[in-house]
Protein backbone atom coordinates (compact mmCIF):
# COMPACT_ATOMS: atom_id res chain seq x y z
CA UNK A 1 0.00 0.00 0.00
CA UNK A 2 1.57 3.28 -0.86
CA UNK A 3 1.84 5.99 1.42
CA UNK A 4 -0.57 8.52 0.40
CA UNK A 5 -3.70 5.79 0.22
CA UNK A 6 -2.70 4.84 3.96
CA UNK A 7 -3.18 8.24 5.02
CA UNK A 8 -6.35 8.65 2.98
CA UNK A 9 -7.57 5.32 4.88
CA UNK A 10 -6.12 5.94 7.89
CA UNK A 11 -6.84 9.69 8.02
CA UNK A 12 -10.21 10.03 9.35
CA UNK A 13 -10.12 7.87 12.25
CA UNK A 14 -6.40 8.73 13.57
CA UNK A 15 -7.40 12.93 12.89
CA UNK A 16 -10.71 11.78 15.41
CA UNK A 17 -8.07 9.98 18.08
CA UNK A 18 -6.13 13.41 17.81
CA UNK A 19 -9.06 15.66 18.28
CA UNK A 20 -10.87 14.01 20.68
CA UNK A 21 -7.88 11.85 22.69
CA UNK A 22 -4.44 13.89 22.19
CA UNK A 23 -5.82 17.24 22.36
CA UNK A 24 -7.97 16.75 25.66
CA UNK A 25 -5.23 14.86 27.34
CA UNK A 26 -2.71 17.84 26.79
CA UNK A 27 -5.75 20.34 27.99
CA UNK A 28 -6.30 18.05 31.29
CA UNK A 29 -2.23 18.12 31.65
CA UNK A 30 -2.43 21.80 31.14
CA UNK A 31 -5.60 22.23 33.85
CA UNK A 32 -3.09 20.40 36.04
CA UNK A 33 -1.06 23.28 36.85
CA UNK A 34 -3.87 25.67 37.66
CA UNK A 35 -6.20 26.23 40.88
CA UNK A 36 -9.43 25.89 38.77
CA UNK A 37 -13.63 25.87 39.61
CA UNK A 38 -15.67 25.92 36.86
CA UNK A 39 -16.93 29.33 36.52
CA UNK A 40 -14.18 31.01 38.89
CA UNK A 41 -11.06 32.29 37.69
CA UNK A 42 -7.95 30.21 36.68
CA UNK A 43 -4.40 30.94 38.22
CA UNK A 44 -1.36 29.73 37.73
CA UNK A 45 -0.07 27.21 40.38
CA UNK A 46 2.51 25.25 39.30
CA UNK A 47 3.15 21.93 40.62
CA UNK A 48 1.05 22.51 43.89
CA UNK A 49 -1.70 20.16 42.90
CA UNK A 50 0.31 17.91 42.52
CA UNK A 51 2.48 18.52 45.89
CA UNK A 52 -0.80 18.76 47.46
CA UNK A 53 -2.24 15.62 46.18
CA UNK A 54 1.13 13.50 47.06
CA UNK A 55 0.60 14.92 50.80
CA UNK A 56 -2.67 14.27 50.88
CA UNK A 57 -3.42 11.15 53.32
CA UNK A 58 -6.88 10.41 51.62
CA UNK A 59 -4.92 10.10 47.93
CA UNK A 60 -2.08 7.50 49.48
CA UNK A 61 -5.32 5.13 51.14
CA UNK A 62 -7.28 5.21 47.61
CA UNK A 63 -3.89 4.18 46.21
CA UNK A 64 -3.39 1.49 48.51
CA UNK A 65 -6.87 0.07 48.80
CA UNK A 66 -6.92 0.14 44.96
CA UNK A 67 -3.41 -1.78 44.77
CA UNK A 68 -5.28 -4.46 47.21
CA UNK A 69 -7.96 -4.64 45.67
CA UNK A 70 -6.25 -5.23 42.66
CA UNK A 71 -4.08 -8.09 44.28
CA UNK A 72 -7.03 -9.95 45.35
CA UNK A 73 -9.30 -9.70 42.77
CA UNK A 74 -6.99 -10.31 39.88
CA UNK A 75 -5.54 -13.71 41.40
CA UNK A 76 -9.14 -14.66 41.79
CA UNK A 77 -10.10 -14.39 38.56
CA UNK A 78 -7.27 -15.92 36.58
CA UNK A 79 -7.88 -19.04 39.01
CA UNK A 80 -11.32 -18.88 38.74
CA UNK A 81 -11.43 -18.50 35.22
CA UNK A 82 -8.67 -21.29 34.59
CA UNK A 83 -11.23 -23.41 36.80
CA UNK A 84 -14.16 -22.34 34.65
CA UNK A 85 -12.56 -22.87 31.55
CA UNK A 86 -11.38 -26.17 31.81
CA UNK A 87 -14.90 -27.61 33.09
CA UNK A 88 -16.50 -26.21 30.36
CA UNK A 89 -13.55 -27.92 27.68
CA UNK A 90 -15.18 -31.02 29.62
CA UNK A 91 -18.50 -30.67 28.72
CA UNK A 92 -19.87 -32.63 25.29
CA UNK A 93 -23.51 -31.56 24.98
CA UNK A 94 -25.08 -28.20 26.38
CA UNK A 95 -21.98 -26.75 26.40
CA UNK A 96 -23.68 -24.05 24.21
CA UNK A 97 -25.79 -23.37 27.32
CA UNK A 98 -23.46 -23.22 29.69
CA UNK A 99 -21.06 -20.66 28.20
CA UNK A 100 -24.25 -18.74 27.68
CA UNK A 101 -24.88 -18.47 31.31
CA UNK A 102 -20.95 -18.35 32.04
CA UNK A 103 -20.64 -15.12 29.75
CA UNK A 104 -23.93 -13.55 31.30
CA UNK A 105 -22.28 -11.40 34.40
CA UNK A 106 -20.10 -9.79 31.92
CA UNK A 107 -22.55 -8.96 29.57
CA UNK A 108 -24.96 -7.07 31.86
CA UNK A 109 -24.76 -3.40 32.29
CA UNK A 110 -22.35 -2.79 35.23
CA UNK A 111 -24.61 -0.50 36.79
CA UNK A 112 -27.56 -3.07 37.12
CA UNK A 113 -25.00 -5.46 38.78
CA UNK A 114 -24.06 -3.47 41.05
CA UNK A 115 -27.43 -2.15 41.70
CA UNK A 116 -28.37 -5.87 42.25
CA UNK A 117 -25.70 -6.76 44.39
CA UNK A 118 -26.43 -4.05 47.02
CA UNK A 119 -30.04 -5.33 47.20
CA UNK A 120 -28.75 -8.96 47.62
CA UNK A 121 -26.96 -7.73 50.38
CA UNK A 122 -28.97 -4.84 51.90
CA UNK A 123 -29.68 -6.02 55.63
CA UNK A 124 -31.96 -7.60 56.73
CA UNK A 125 -34.18 -8.75 53.85
CA UNK A 126 -31.43 -9.29 51.11
CA UNK A 127 -31.66 -12.38 49.61
CA UNK A 128 -27.77 -13.31 50.30
CA UNK A 129 -27.97 -12.07 53.52
CA UNK A 130 -31.07 -13.78 54.49
CA UNK A 131 -29.25 -16.97 53.26
CA UNK A 132 -25.88 -16.16 55.24
CA UNK A 133 -28.07 -15.39 58.32
CA UNK A 134 -29.78 -19.22 57.96
CA UNK A 135 -25.90 -20.81 57.77
CA UNK A 136 -25.77 -18.08 61.18
CA UNK A 137 -23.16 -15.54 59.84
CA UNK A 138 -24.57 -11.66 60.65
CA UNK A 139 -23.38 -9.53 57.49
CA UNK A 140 -24.33 -5.73 57.45
CA UNK A 141 -21.60 -4.28 54.74
CA UNK A 142 -22.70 -0.95 54.84
CA UNK A 143 -21.51 -0.72 58.49
CA UNK A 144 -18.04 -2.07 58.32
CA UNK A 145 -15.11 -1.76 55.95
CA UNK A 146 -13.87 -4.82 55.04
CA UNK A 147 -17.22 -5.77 54.72
CA UNK A 148 -18.00 -3.38 52.13
CA UNK A 149 -14.61 -4.02 50.81
CA UNK A 150 -15.38 -7.50 50.26
CA UNK A 151 -18.57 -7.20 48.74
CA UNK A 152 -17.14 -4.93 46.15
CA UNK A 153 -14.42 -7.80 45.23
CA UNK A 154 -17.36 -10.16 44.97
CA UNK A 155 -18.86 -8.14 43.07
CA UNK A 156 -15.88 -7.54 40.81
CA UNK A 157 -14.92 -11.06 40.40
CA UNK A 158 -18.55 -12.28 39.74
CA UNK A 159 -18.74 -9.63 36.85
CA UNK A 160 -14.95 -9.60 35.08
CA UNK A 161 -14.29 -13.69 35.82
CA UNK A 162 -16.80 -14.87 32.94
CA UNK A 163 -13.99 -12.58 30.34
CA UNK A 164 -11.12 -14.54 31.72
CA UNK A 165 -13.15 -17.77 31.56
CA UNK A 166 -14.07 -17.54 28.01
CA UNK A 167 -10.81 -16.41 26.95
CA UNK A 168 -8.86 -18.87 28.22
CA UNK A 169 -11.70 -21.59 26.95
CA UNK A 170 -11.00 -20.56 23.83
CA UNK A 171 -7.30 -21.48 23.80
CA UNK A 172 -8.37 -24.87 25.34
CA UNK A 173 -9.81 -25.37 21.75
CA UNK A 174 -6.33 -25.04 19.95
CA UNK A 175 -4.48 -26.81 22.95
CA UNK A 176 -2.01 -28.98 21.23
CA UNK A 177 -3.55 -32.69 21.24
CA UNK A 178 -0.20 -34.56 19.88
CA UNK A 179 1.49 -33.36 22.88
CA UNK A 180 -1.01 -34.17 25.29
CA UNK A 181 -0.64 -37.54 23.83
CA UNK A 182 2.91 -38.07 24.41
CA UNK A 183 2.64 -36.71 27.60
CA UNK A 184 0.43 -39.26 28.67
CA UNK A 185 2.40 -42.20 26.70
CA UNK A 186 5.41 -41.01 28.93
CA UNK A 187 3.11 -41.72 32.40
CA UNK A 188 1.90 -38.18 32.83
CA UNK A 189 -1.21 -37.99 35.08
CA UNK A 190 -3.69 -35.96 34.09
CA UNK A 191 -1.93 -33.40 37.22
CA UNK A 192 1.19 -33.21 35.04
CA UNK A 193 -0.21 -33.07 31.72
CA UNK A 194 -1.80 -29.51 32.85
CA UNK A 195 1.68 -28.34 34.49
CA UNK A 196 3.56 -29.28 31.67
CA UNK A 197 1.55 -28.73 28.34
CA UNK A 198 -2.01 -27.15 28.94
CA UNK A 199 -0.15 -24.34 31.14
CA UNK A 200 2.62 -23.39 28.85
CA UNK A 201 0.06 -23.64 26.04
CA UNK A 202 -1.97 -21.22 28.08
CA UNK A 203 0.80 -18.83 29.02
CA UNK A 204 -0.12 -15.89 26.13
CA UNK A 205 -3.39 -15.81 27.34
CA UNK A 206 -3.14 -16.37 31.23
CA UNK A 207 -0.22 -12.81 30.39
CA UNK A 208 -3.35 -11.11 28.31
CA UNK A 209 -5.99 -11.49 30.50
CA UNK A 210 -3.94 -10.35 33.88
CA UNK A 211 -2.91 -7.21 31.61
CA UNK A 212 -6.63 -6.37 30.67
CA UNK A 213 -7.46 -7.65 34.86
CA UNK A 214 -4.97 -5.14 36.52
CA UNK A 215 -5.84 -1.98 33.46
CA UNK A 216 -9.81 -2.57 34.14
CA UNK A 217 -9.61 -3.44 38.08
CA UNK A 218 -7.23 -0.36 38.68
CA UNK A 219 -9.87 2.03 36.83
CA UNK A 220 -13.07 0.61 38.87
CA UNK A 221 -15.78 2.83 39.61
CA UNK A 222 -19.09 2.08 38.74
CA UNK A 223 -19.39 -0.28 41.64
CA UNK A 224 -17.86 1.54 43.96
CA UNK A 225 -20.20 4.53 42.88
CA UNK A 226 -23.59 3.13 43.13
CA UNK A 227 -22.65 0.60 46.17
CA UNK A 228 -20.79 2.25 48.55
CA UNK A 229 -20.12 5.91 47.38
CA UNK A 230 -16.40 5.14 48.61
CA UNK A 231 -18.17 4.91 52.16
CA UNK A 232 -18.16 3.90 55.38
CA UNK A 233 -16.20 7.29 55.24
CA UNK A 234 -13.66 6.99 52.01
CA UNK A 235 -12.72 3.42 53.35
CA UNK A 236 -13.97 1.83 49.46
CA UNK A 237 -12.66 5.06 47.31
CA UNK A 238 -10.60 4.18 44.83
CA UNK A 239 -8.44 6.06 42.89
CA UNK A 240 -10.96 6.94 40.14
CA UNK A 241 -13.58 7.23 42.67
CA UNK A 242 -11.50 9.43 44.45
CA UNK A 243 -10.87 11.41 41.35
CA UNK A 244 -14.30 11.92 40.56
CA UNK A 245 -14.74 13.09 43.75
CA UNK A 246 -12.49 15.56 43.69
CA UNK A 247 -12.78 17.11 40.00
CA UNK A 248 -16.60 16.77 40.03
CA UNK A 249 -18.15 16.62 43.51
CA UNK A 250 -15.79 19.30 44.69
CA UNK A 251 -15.65 21.04 41.73
CA UNK A 252 -11.78 21.38 41.76
CA UNK A 253 -11.00 20.56 38.23
CA UNK A 254 -7.02 21.08 38.99
CA UNK A 255 -6.89 19.06 42.03
CA UNK A 256 -8.97 16.45 39.83
CA UNK A 257 -6.22 16.78 36.53
CA UNK A 258 -3.33 16.51 38.65
CA UNK A 259 -5.09 13.32 40.66
CA UNK A 260 -5.78 11.96 36.50
CA UNK A 261 -2.30 12.77 35.89
CA UNK A 262 -1.36 10.66 38.76
CA UNK A 263 -3.75 7.67 37.75
CA UNK A 264 -2.14 7.78 34.52
CA UNK A 265 1.67 7.28 35.92
CA UNK A 266 -0.38 4.56 38.03
CA UNK A 267 -1.03 2.69 35.39
CA UNK A 268 1.89 2.94 33.81
CA UNK A 269 3.33 1.13 36.72
CA UNK A 270 1.30 -1.26 36.68
CA UNK A 271 1.86 -2.40 33.37
CA UNK A 272 6.07 -2.06 33.18
CA UNK A 273 6.46 -5.65 33.98
CA UNK A 274 3.54 -6.84 31.24
CA UNK A 275 4.93 -4.50 28.78
CA UNK A 276 8.56 -6.31 30.00
CA UNK A 277 7.63 -9.42 29.57
CA UNK A 278 5.73 -8.91 26.36
CA UNK A 279 9.10 -7.14 24.81
CA UNK A 280 11.36 -10.15 25.48
CA UNK A 281 9.26 -13.21 24.85
CA UNK A 282 9.13 -11.31 21.02
CA UNK A 283 12.72 -10.76 21.23
CA UNK A 284 13.77 -14.39 21.39
CA UNK B 1 -22.85 -38.97 29.10
CA UNK B 2 -19.52 -40.03 30.21
CA UNK B 3 -18.26 -39.97 34.14
CA UNK B 4 -16.06 -37.18 33.35
CA UNK B 5 -18.96 -34.96 31.95
CA UNK B 6 -20.69 -35.21 34.72
CA UNK B 7 -18.37 -34.58 37.21
CA UNK B 8 -17.67 -31.19 35.40
CA UNK B 9 -21.34 -30.16 35.19
CA UNK B 10 -21.60 -31.51 38.79
CA UNK B 11 -18.55 -28.87 39.82
CA UNK B 12 -19.45 -26.62 37.10
CA UNK B 13 -22.92 -26.08 38.92
CA UNK B 14 -22.33 -23.80 42.15
CA UNK B 15 -20.27 -21.78 39.48
CA UNK B 16 -23.43 -20.96 37.17
CA UNK B 17 -25.44 -21.10 40.23
CA UNK B 18 -23.55 -17.83 41.35
CA UNK B 19 -23.27 -16.47 37.96
CA UNK B 20 -26.91 -16.23 37.14
CA UNK B 21 -28.67 -16.11 40.44
CA UNK B 22 -28.29 -12.39 41.10
CA UNK B 23 -30.40 -11.86 37.61
CA UNK B 24 -32.86 -14.55 38.24
CA UNK B 25 -33.62 -12.96 41.47
CA UNK B 26 -33.80 -9.54 40.47
CA UNK B 27 -36.05 -10.62 37.72
CA UNK B 28 -38.34 -12.64 39.96
CA UNK B 29 -38.17 -9.64 42.17
CA UNK B 30 -40.16 -7.97 39.74
CA UNK B 31 -43.29 -9.70 39.05
CA UNK B 32 -43.82 -9.53 43.07
CA UNK B 33 -46.03 -6.72 45.25
CA UNK B 34 -43.81 -4.41 46.99
CA UNK B 35 -44.89 -5.84 50.06
CA UNK B 36 -43.69 -9.50 48.98
CA UNK B 37 -40.76 -7.95 47.37
CA UNK B 38 -38.72 -7.41 50.84
CA UNK B 39 -40.44 -9.98 52.77
CA UNK B 40 -38.62 -11.75 55.44
CA UNK B 41 -38.08 -14.98 54.85
CA UNK B 42 -38.63 -14.96 51.33
CA UNK B 43 -41.56 -15.63 49.35
CA UNK B 44 -41.03 -17.82 46.50
CA UNK B 45 -44.69 -18.66 45.79
CA UNK B 46 -46.96 -15.62 44.64
CA UNK B 47 -49.24 -14.33 41.53
CA UNK B 48 -47.35 -12.74 39.41
CA UNK B 49 -48.04 -8.62 39.04
CA UNK B 50 -45.81 -6.15 36.10
CA UNK B 51 -47.24 -3.20 38.31
CA UNK B 52 -44.06 -2.56 38.51
CA UNK B 53 -43.05 -2.52 34.87
CA UNK B 54 -46.49 -0.02 34.40
CA UNK B 55 -45.02 2.15 36.96
CA UNK B 56 -41.55 2.49 35.59
CA UNK B 57 -42.86 2.87 31.84
CA UNK B 58 -45.69 4.78 31.94
CA UNK B 59 -45.42 7.14 35.33
CA UNK B 60 -41.69 7.24 36.12
CA UNK B 61 -41.04 8.02 31.62
CA UNK B 62 -37.98 5.45 31.46
CA UNK B 63 -38.70 5.42 27.64
CA UNK B 64 -36.78 8.84 27.25
CA UNK B 65 -34.00 7.30 28.89
CA UNK B 66 -34.10 4.20 26.43
CA UNK B 67 -34.37 6.52 23.80
CA UNK B 68 -31.53 8.28 24.58
CA UNK B 69 -29.10 5.24 24.93
CA UNK B 70 -30.68 4.21 22.28
CA UNK B 71 -29.81 6.91 19.62
CA UNK B 72 -26.39 7.36 21.55
CA UNK B 73 -25.65 3.60 21.07
CA UNK B 74 -26.41 3.37 17.66
CA UNK B 75 -24.71 6.73 16.61
CA UNK B 76 -21.55 5.32 18.40
CA UNK B 77 -21.42 1.79 16.78
CA UNK B 78 -22.30 3.48 13.34
CA UNK B 79 -19.62 6.28 13.50
CA UNK B 80 -17.08 3.65 15.02
CA UNK B 81 -17.03 1.13 12.10
CA UNK B 82 -16.80 3.86 9.74
CA UNK B 83 -13.57 5.48 11.03
CA UNK B 84 -12.31 2.21 12.12
CA UNK B 85 -13.02 -0.69 9.43
CA UNK B 86 -10.80 2.09 6.63
CA UNK B 87 -8.03 2.61 9.56
CA UNK B 88 -7.89 -1.16 10.48
CA UNK B 89 -7.38 -2.15 6.96
CA UNK B 90 -4.66 0.47 6.19
CA UNK B 91 -2.93 -0.73 8.99
CA UNK B 92 -3.49 -4.19 7.86
CA UNK B 93 -1.67 -3.57 4.52
CA UNK B 94 1.13 -0.45 5.04
CA UNK B 95 4.06 -1.45 6.01
CA UNK B 96 5.44 2.16 6.73
CA UNK B 97 6.93 3.44 10.16
CA UNK B 98 3.84 5.65 10.35
CA UNK B 99 1.29 2.59 10.62
CA UNK B 100 3.68 1.43 13.70
CA UNK B 101 3.19 4.84 15.52
CA UNK B 102 -0.50 4.81 15.15
CA UNK B 103 -1.05 1.03 16.52
CA UNK B 104 1.16 2.17 19.36
CA UNK B 105 -0.32 5.59 20.28
CA UNK B 106 -3.66 3.42 20.07
CA UNK B 107 -2.66 0.93 22.57
CA UNK B 108 -1.87 3.73 24.78
CA UNK B 109 -4.78 5.53 24.25
CA UNK B 110 -6.55 2.53 25.35
CA UNK B 111 -4.76 2.26 28.87
CA UNK B 112 -5.93 5.29 29.94
CA UNK B 113 -8.41 5.95 32.80
CA UNK B 114 -11.96 7.38 31.92
CA UNK B 115 -11.81 10.33 34.29
CA UNK B 116 -8.40 11.71 32.22
CA UNK B 117 -11.18 12.24 29.51
CA UNK B 118 -14.31 12.92 31.24
CA UNK B 119 -12.79 15.86 33.19
CA UNK B 120 -11.27 17.90 29.88
CA UNK B 121 -14.38 16.77 27.82
CA UNK B 122 -16.39 18.28 30.74
CA UNK B 123 -15.09 21.69 30.56
CA UNK B 124 -15.10 21.99 26.53
CA UNK B 125 -18.54 20.88 26.79
CA UNK B 126 -20.04 23.88 29.71
CA UNK B 127 -18.20 25.98 27.23
CA UNK B 128 -19.82 25.24 23.89
CA UNK B 129 -23.35 24.41 25.53
CA UNK B 130 -22.93 20.70 24.17
CA UNK B 131 -23.41 19.87 28.24
CA UNK B 132 -26.15 17.12 28.23
CA UNK B 133 -26.31 16.63 24.49
CA UNK B 134 -26.69 12.90 22.84
CA UNK B 135 -23.64 14.43 20.84
CA UNK B 136 -20.99 15.19 23.52
CA UNK B 137 -21.72 11.22 25.15
CA UNK B 138 -21.78 10.07 20.97
CA UNK B 139 -18.05 12.06 20.50
CA UNK B 140 -16.46 11.09 23.33
CA UNK B 141 -17.49 6.94 23.03
CA UNK B 142 -16.19 7.31 19.82
CA UNK B 143 -12.94 8.63 21.11
CA UNK B 144 -13.10 6.46 23.66
CA UNK B 145 -13.84 3.29 21.53
CA UNK B 146 -11.62 3.96 18.60
CA UNK B 147 -8.22 2.11 19.54
CA UNK B 148 -9.99 -1.00 20.28
CA UNK B 149 -12.36 -0.68 16.68
CA UNK B 150 -9.38 -0.31 14.72
CA UNK B 151 -6.97 -2.78 16.45
CA UNK B 152 -9.58 -5.57 16.42
CA UNK B 153 -10.43 -4.52 12.49
CA UNK B 154 -6.89 -5.06 11.54
CA UNK B 155 -6.91 -8.47 12.84
CA UNK B 156 -9.48 -9.74 10.93
CA UNK B 157 -8.16 -7.84 7.41
CA UNK B 158 -4.49 -9.95 8.70
CA UNK B 159 -6.44 -12.77 7.93
CA UNK B 160 -7.32 -12.21 4.73
CA UNK B 161 -4.80 -12.78 1.94
CA UNK B 162 -3.31 -9.52 0.10
CA UNK B 163 -3.67 -11.18 -3.32
CA UNK B 164 -6.96 -10.85 -3.20
CA UNK B 165 -6.63 -7.24 -3.00
CA UNK B 166 -4.10 -7.29 -6.02
CA UNK B 167 -6.30 -9.39 -7.90
CA UNK B 168 -9.14 -6.81 -7.22
CA UNK B 169 -6.84 -4.47 -8.65
CA UNK B 170 -5.33 -6.02 -11.69
CA UNK B 171 -9.27 -6.19 -12.48
CA UNK B 172 -9.57 -2.36 -12.37
CA UNK B 173 -10.19 -1.84 -8.93
CA UNK B 174 -8.97 1.22 -7.33
CA UNK B 175 -7.72 0.72 -4.17
CA UNK B 176 -10.59 2.11 -2.39
CA UNK B 177 -12.83 0.63 -4.74
CA UNK B 178 -10.92 -3.25 -3.99
CA UNK B 179 -11.11 -2.34 -0.17
CA UNK B 180 -15.05 -1.57 -0.71
CA UNK B 181 -16.56 -3.81 -2.78
CA UNK B 182 -14.13 -7.38 -2.19
CA UNK B 183 -12.30 -7.04 1.18
CA UNK B 184 -15.07 -5.07 3.49
CA UNK B 185 -17.65 -7.84 2.02
CA UNK B 186 -15.32 -10.37 3.25
CA UNK B 187 -14.58 -8.98 6.68
CA UNK B 188 -18.23 -8.81 7.71
CA UNK B 189 -18.19 -11.15 10.31
CA UNK B 190 -15.57 -9.41 11.97
CA UNK B 191 -17.67 -5.96 11.31
CA UNK B 192 -20.43 -7.80 13.59
CA UNK B 193 -18.21 -8.62 16.03
CA UNK B 194 -16.08 -5.28 16.59
CA UNK B 195 -20.17 -3.83 16.42
CA UNK B 196 -21.01 -5.98 19.11
CA UNK B 197 -18.28 -4.91 21.36
CA UNK B 198 -18.81 -1.09 20.40
CA UNK B 199 -22.52 -1.60 21.03
CA UNK B 200 -21.93 -2.97 24.83
CA UNK B 201 -19.22 -0.16 25.18
CA UNK B 202 -21.62 2.52 24.46
CA UNK B 203 -24.68 1.33 25.90
CA UNK B 204 -23.33 -0.03 29.17
CA UNK B 205 -21.03 3.13 29.61
CA UNK B 206 -21.63 4.85 32.85
CA UNK B 207 -18.92 7.49 34.33
CA UNK B 208 -19.15 9.51 30.85
CA UNK B 209 -23.23 10.20 31.00
CA UNK B 210 -23.06 10.72 34.71
CA UNK B 211 -20.25 13.71 34.36
CA UNK B 212 -21.32 14.97 31.08
CA UNK B 213 -25.31 14.63 31.47
CA UNK B 214 -27.99 16.35 33.64
CA UNK B 215 -31.45 15.47 32.75
CA UNK B 216 -31.57 16.33 28.81
CA UNK B 217 -29.23 13.52 27.72
CA UNK B 218 -29.50 10.91 30.28
CA UNK B 219 -29.07 7.24 29.93
CA UNK B 220 -30.43 4.13 30.87
CA UNK B 221 -27.43 3.12 33.19
CA UNK B 222 -27.40 6.66 35.23
CA UNK B 223 -31.42 6.53 35.53
CA UNK B 224 -31.50 3.38 37.41
CA UNK B 225 -28.28 4.39 39.69
CA UNK B 226 -31.03 7.27 40.29
CA UNK B 227 -33.20 4.72 41.63
CA UNK B 228 -30.75 3.60 44.40
CA UNK B 229 -31.83 1.01 46.52
CA UNK B 230 -32.38 3.15 49.50
CA UNK B 231 -36.26 3.21 49.48
CA UNK B 232 -37.36 -0.39 49.36
CA UNK B 233 -40.62 -0.01 49.31
CA UNK B 234 -39.95 0.73 45.46
CA UNK B 235 -37.17 -1.62 45.06
CA UNK B 236 -40.29 -4.06 42.48
CA UNK B 237 -39.43 -0.82 40.95
CA UNK B 238 -35.77 -0.74 40.72
CA UNK B 239 -35.99 -4.89 39.80
CA UNK B 240 -38.41 -3.78 36.53
CA UNK B 241 -36.02 -0.96 35.37
CA UNK B 242 -32.48 -3.78 35.80
CA UNK B 243 -34.12 -5.94 34.14
CA UNK B 244 -35.63 -3.85 31.28
CA UNK B 245 -32.16 -2.38 30.81
CA UNK B 246 -30.23 -5.65 31.07
CA UNK B 247 -32.84 -8.14 28.66
CA UNK B 248 -32.02 -5.85 25.17
CA UNK B 249 -28.03 -6.08 25.88
CA UNK B 250 -27.99 -9.77 26.74
CA UNK B 251 -30.91 -10.57 24.22
CA UNK B 252 -28.59 -9.03 21.11
CA UNK B 253 -25.18 -11.21 22.41
CA UNK B 254 -26.90 -14.46 23.09
CA UNK B 255 -28.22 -14.12 19.49
CA UNK B 256 -24.53 -13.45 17.73
CA UNK B 257 -23.02 -15.64 21.01
CA UNK B 258 -20.31 -16.42 18.32
CA UNK B 259 -19.17 -13.76 16.73
CA UNK B 260 -19.00 -11.95 20.86
CA UNK B 261 -16.75 -14.94 21.83
CA UNK B 262 -14.61 -14.60 18.46
CA UNK B 263 -14.17 -10.82 19.55
CA UNK B 264 -12.36 -12.09 23.22
CA UNK B 265 -9.76 -13.20 21.68
CA UNK B 266 -9.01 -11.13 19.03
CA UNK B 267 -7.11 -8.76 20.74
CA UNK B 268 -4.90 -11.62 22.66
CA UNK B 269 -3.55 -13.92 19.50
CA UNK B 270 -2.81 -11.44 17.22
CA UNK B 271 -0.86 -8.52 18.62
Amino acid sequence: MKGREFLLLAGPSAAAMVLLMLAPMLMLLGISFYSFHLGGVASWVGLENYADTLGSARFWSAVGWTLIYVAITVPLELALGLGVALLLDELRGGRGLAVASVLLPFIVTPVVGTVVYSWLFKDPWGFYVQGLALLGIEFDYASSAWGSRALLMLYRVWAATPFAALVFFAGLQSAPVDRMEAAAIDGAGPWGRFVHVTLPHLRPLLLFVAMIAVMDNWREFDSVFVMTHGGPGSATATVMYLTYSVAFAEQALGRGAALACLTVVGIALLLAPFVRSLWRENRT
Amino acid sequence: MSRRAVVAWLLLAPWLAFAISPLALTFLTSVKQPVDAFAVPPVWVFAPSFEAYATLWLDEGFGRFLVNSAVVAAATVVISLTLGASAGYALARYKGVGGFTLLLIALLFRALPRTAFALPFYWIAQRTGLYDTRTVLVLVLVAINQPFTVWMFRGFFLEIPEEIDEAAMVDGCTRWGAFRRVILPLALPGAITAGLFTLLLAYNEFLMPVVLTATRATTLPVAISAFGTEDIRYWTVTAAGSVSIALPIIAVVLLCQRYFVRGLTAGAVKG
